[in-house]
């Protein structure tokens, strides 16, 4: 009994990616058991056979371990049953804990030194402080070696897991470029043309966007589910990060992005809830809600996890900029006596280009691993999204190389920036009052940052 | 007679006013906890809806409140047949004997209650980091201080039941009978204050039940989280599941409310008796 | 000469009262201690401590989050508190003066808000006040209330109010029962003799009533002061632990939890720690200094 209540308990699912069924409906997909492997695009067989045929002569497949693992959301559960066809001696326990409260739960462990998961996540928000906190092992020396693998990777996923010294400790399953993910019918409806190009056109910089967001204001319909949305957008167009040098910058284009967000919530662009509302999500469904900017996990969770009658009226386009943002790495703590099963695991999960199309096959993701991808963009496109190729479209993105500025002071630092916009939007307090406050709140969690 | 009439309406007005604020959230949570997450954020609701099940299910598919549940109740539990017995006797030795320091000591107990909680938890979670108490007697240990100013009232509370409830002849008479001085609590003190000390217990055990704080900083392992730490994840995890999470602070609650129904009459006339005696 | 052998039970005395002291000291006093030194020092929860002398408690000072977090909490509190002390002694009054149907039943009701969980209630005001479709502003909509839908958690007044109103709510049954047993430890023949002087209802409560239980008043305010000063549960839940909007109801102890386990300042959060527990001392001693004041001005 003990034993299911934990299981029950492992279950639970947090964190802002990991959504899927959240709204009024049923789970979608992600309950469906991952099926067998053999639906490997043939062109990708002989290069899997050989990263095989290497494996073989340095890992031993039949190693016995016990792992235990602590995620952030429900995905790496995912990975357990196709892993144990590879490994079945090695036992994987995941313990699924809210994003929010993870690293207070990770932080006494670390400290005290036991009971330390062998794996562990951390999200966009918060995995630069543990990646240079050295809690994780490097992943490029011993026993690892993995250098060469590393190649596969997107650089945003190996970049971000990179600590200042350069080396390379965490991984991600996932890869998280965004889009704006717009309804085709109510595009045509207004600007007259419905293909993502033509719309990306109206998006082109932010002052279009906003003119096109009062043409759809003209035809009662709302452009954006939330300012928050664009904040996720906006991010990219920064060149600088929120720190540098131990310095807070702020970005021109950020002190700019407070009157996108005042214009917007003045002239009522978006519903006025934060992200998450119950009314966000319920525009979906709704005929009045032009599009959501969002990344990867935006779409496969919120977006095509609550579209039933909307299903097939969805496009992918691009806004003002490319960008990129989110996403959950994982990483092996430096002193867990399990590293050689960790690492089975940790490459399985995050290397393995044929265990990840499989993935992605069933949840839809986009992965981090290029190989997986460019295949999978080769497929036919979503139903959602009326053809559309959803890695093709995200290959384009990433392409582009958008603007990577994650520091380890980010979770706060966009939580303070947030409060200060949406205080500015409202008329509570002026710009100049609106930054002010911002950098003392800044100041406040972070007080060894200089700030002028 | 009329204006006997007039101020019979004015309280019953009154009191049934209060009654109505008291309980207005109760059904309210009692409503949403029965209608679908759409209904909630669409619709006014002011009957039960069907949607029980439904939501009950959903609340189950991700957290166990159950073993939240119990993980409090033990604890609480544990806690309030501790904290009775002890500041039971902690209250007769300061009452019914006489020592060297006693009047220091004593402040010393009421002085203890101007440490807020808040004040040993840092040092507490620092402390507990070295020598390795995080996750493991914790569970069990932090009761017995987070809410430290329930136990000092309990002791302020039960000496003065003890000073108007049991006369020291009595105490005396006892002896010359040969009771030991433990056997005096136990036997003749104890059965004395009870009304006092369920009282007192109940009040501890709410204290136990609610508190927060503690667990929420000393408890890592999700198997150990105790209710109010499952509910404030609640709303992380159930995000725009309205139904579940209404449903998951109905049960929260409804225990609570169970029980009180059984004992509502015994814990107020404890105190009233533990008074007048 | 003086020791009165067969007297002397002294041994059993402090036997008695050493659970308290062991319990004390190790898990309020020894704990308290380490806060303090904590509270001199840098530690972010994984490197080791940095001893950083008085750095902390500079910041402390010049914070004006701090003195934020003090406002809200003081205010926060009293617009709780005297309402709540005053329902109480309204309720109490009636019902040791007028023989009213049912009063087990009321007081039962009464305090019945006071057994649940504070998170639990935190919770589900944010889910009855939060958005335009929440259930209070459907219902303020089907009553037609002008300026329906409310952004209720946009109004920092409104937050600010409602954490008060919830503490009123979930805390004047419990003041009641507090207030009622004050009362019926006063000997009954003191009503008598008023009577018999022709003191009318009123006269009585004000005259002997409210004298007699002063003690009960200082204690019910002393504790509720504590508690008060402690508040976290209700506007952390309610918040999401932001204490948002403009942080009006961040409060001191929802402050020393961001900072520490938020924010990893450890050290920092000791010395807001350090800093609530000065600011307890001085609010308990000033409240019992006046009341005795009161008091000895009355007799």
């Amino acid at each position: 009994m003990r034993k299911k209540l934990v299981s029950l308990l492992l279950t639970s699912v947090v964190c802002l990616n990991v959504l899927a069924g959240c709204g009024s409906k049923p789970a979608p997909e992600e309950k469906k058991t991952p099926e067998a492997s053999s639906e490997i695009p043939e062109e990708n067989t002989a290069d899997t056979q050989e990263n095989e045929g290497t494996e073989i002569n340095t890992i031993d497949t039949n190693m016995t371990a016990e792992l235990n693992i602590w995620s952030s959301g429900e995905e790496l559960q995912r990975f357990v049953e196709g892993f144990n066809k590879i490994y079945p001696n090695i036992t994987v326990n995941i313990t699924v804990i809210p994003n929010k409260e993870f690293l207070s739960k990770l932080t006494p462990v670390l400290s005290g030194g036991q009971d330390v998961p062998d794996i562990f996540t951390g999200e966009s928000d918060y995995v630069k402080y543990l990646v240079n906190a050295g809690v994780w092992d490097d992943l490029t020396q011993e026993p690892y070696h993995a250098t060469e693998k590393l190649n596969d990777i997107w650089d945003y996923v190996k970049n971000v897991g990179t600590d200042d010294s350069g080396a390379v400790r965490a991984l991600s399953w996932q890869t998280t470029p965004g889009s704006v993910i717009y309804r085709r019918d109510l595009a045509e409806k207004v600007l007259g043309v419905s293909e993502p190009e033509e719309v990306s056109a109206y998006l082109s910089d932010y002052n279009k966007m906003l003119e096109t967001a009062a043409a759809f204001k003209e035809n009662d319909i709302t452009m954006f589910g939330s300012w928050e949305d664009v904040m996720l957008m906006a991010l990219s167009d920064r060149q600088q990060a929120w720190v540098v040098d131990g310095k807070l910058v702020i970005d021109a284009k950020m002190e700019t992005f407070l009157d996108i967000v005042k214009e917007i919530y003045e002239k009522k662009y978006d519903l006025n809830v934060s992200q998450w509302d119950p009314e966000w999500i319920a525009g979906v469904e709704s005929d009045n809600v032009f599009c959501y900017v969002l990344p990867t996990w935006g779409y496969s969770f919120m977006v095509k996890a609550n579209a039933v009658n909307t299903m097939g009226k969805w496009g992918l386009c691009e806004g003002p900029n490319p960008y990129i943002n989110g996403g959950t790495w994982l990483g092996i703590y430096k002193d867990s006596p399990n590293k050689e099963a960790a690492w089975a695991f940790m490459e399985y999960v995050t290397l393995n280009s044929e265990a990840l199309q499989e993935y992605a096959s069933i949840y839809g993701e986009y992965v981090g691993c290029k190989s997986a991808d460019d295949a999978l963009a080769q497929d036919q496109g979503e139903e959602n999204l009326a053809g559309q190729n959803l890695y093709e479209f995200y290959n384009q993105v990433m392409a582009k190389n958008p603007n990577v500025t994650i520091t380890e002071y980010d979770g706060q630092i966009n939580t303070a920036y947030k409060n200060a916009a949406k205080a500015y939007a409202t008329g509570k307090i002026t710009k100049e009052e609106a930054i002010t406050q911002f950098k003392e709140d800044v100041a406040t969690a972070y007080p060894d940052l200089t700030i002028e | 007679m009329i204006k006997k009439g007039i101020k019979n309406f004015v309280i019953y007005g009154l009191l049934l006013l209060l009654v109505a604020i008291t309980l207005v959230p109760f059904y309210l949570i009692t409503v949403n906890a029965t209608h679908s997450s759409f209904d909630i954020v669409t619709q006014l609701n002011l009957l039960p809806g069907k949607y029980l099940i439904e939501n009950y299910r959903k609340l189950q598919e991700y957290v166990n409140i159950w073993s939240g549940f119990f993980n409090s109740l033990l604890i609480a539990v544990v806690f309030m047949i501790v904290s009775g017995y002890l500041g039971a006797l902690v209250a007769f030795g300061f009452e019914k004997y006489q020592f060297k320091g006693k009047r220091i000591l004593y402040m010393i107990v009421l002085a203890s209650m101007m440490i807020p909680s808040q004040v040993s938890i840092i040092g507490f979670y620092r402390l507990g980091l070295k020598i390795g108490l995080v996750n493991k007697l914790t569970t069990f240990m932090f009761p017995f201080f987070a809410p430290g100013v329930s136990s000092v009232s309990t002791i302020f509370f039960l000496r003065g039941m003890i000073s108007q409830g049991i006369s020291t002849s009595l105490l005396e008479a006892a002896r010359m009978e040969g009771c030991s001085e433990f056997r005096i609590f136990n036997r003749i003190v104890l059965p004395c204050i009870m009304p006092g000390i369920a009282t007192m217990c109940i009040f501890n055990f709410v204290n136990s039940w609610n508190n927060y704080i503690g667990p929420l900083i000393m408890i890592t392992d999700t198997k150990k989280y105790t209710m109010p730490i499952l509910i404030s994840l609640v709303k992380g995890i159930y995000l725009t599941n309205y139904g579940a999470m209404y449903l998951a602070v109905g049960i929260s609650i409804l225990v609570v409310v169970i029980i009180y129904l059984f004992c509502s009459k015994y814990i107020i006339d404890g105190l009233t008796m533990g008074a007048e005696k | 000469m003086k020791k009165k052998s067969i007297n002397d039970r002294s041994g059993y005395g402090y036997l008695f009262i050493l659970p308290f002291f062991i319990a004390f000291i190790f898990l309020g006093l020894y704990p308290a201690v380490f806060t303090f030194s904590l509270s001199v020092q840098k530690w972010d929860g994984l490197a080791p401590e940095k001893f950083i002398k008085l750095a902390n408690f500079e910041r402390l000072l010049s914070d004006k989050v701090f003195y934020l977090s003090i406002r809200n909490t003081l205010r926060i509190w009293l617009i709780s508190f005297i309402p709540q002390i005053l329902t109480a002694l309204l309720l109490a009054a009636v019902f040791t003066t007028y023989r009213v149907k049912g009063m087990g039943i009321f007081r039962a009701i009464f305090y019945l808000p006071n057994l649940l969980t504070a998170a639990s209630v935190g919770l589900l005001f944010h889910l009855l006040f939060n958005g335009n479709k929440s259930v209070a502003n459907n219902i303020l909509q089907a009553l037609h209330v002008s300026g329906a839908p409310f952004e209720f958690f946009n109004d920092p007044v409104f937050t600010s109010n409602l954490t008060s109103y919830i503490q009123w709510w979930m805390w004047f049954g419990y003041t009641m029962i507090l207030v009622m047993s004050g009362i019926t430890t006063i000997d009954k023949n003191l009503f008598d003799a008023a009577r018999i002087d022709g003191a009318d209802r009123g006269q009585t409560f004000r005259k002997i009533t409210l004298p007699l239980i002063r003690p009960t008043i200082v204690y019910i305010t002393i504790t509720s002061i504590i508690g008060g000063m402690q508040l976290f549960d209700v506007p952390a839940t309610m918040s999401d632990g932001t204490g948002e909007p403009d942080k009006a109801i961040l409060t001191i102890s929802m402050y020393l939890y961001n900072q520490g386990f938020k924010n990893h300042n450890y050290g920092y959060a000791a010395a807001i720690s350090v800093g609530l527990f000065a600011i307890i001392c001085v609010m308990s001693f000033a409240s019992l200094k006046a009341m005795k004041k009161g008091g000895n001005k009355d007799d």
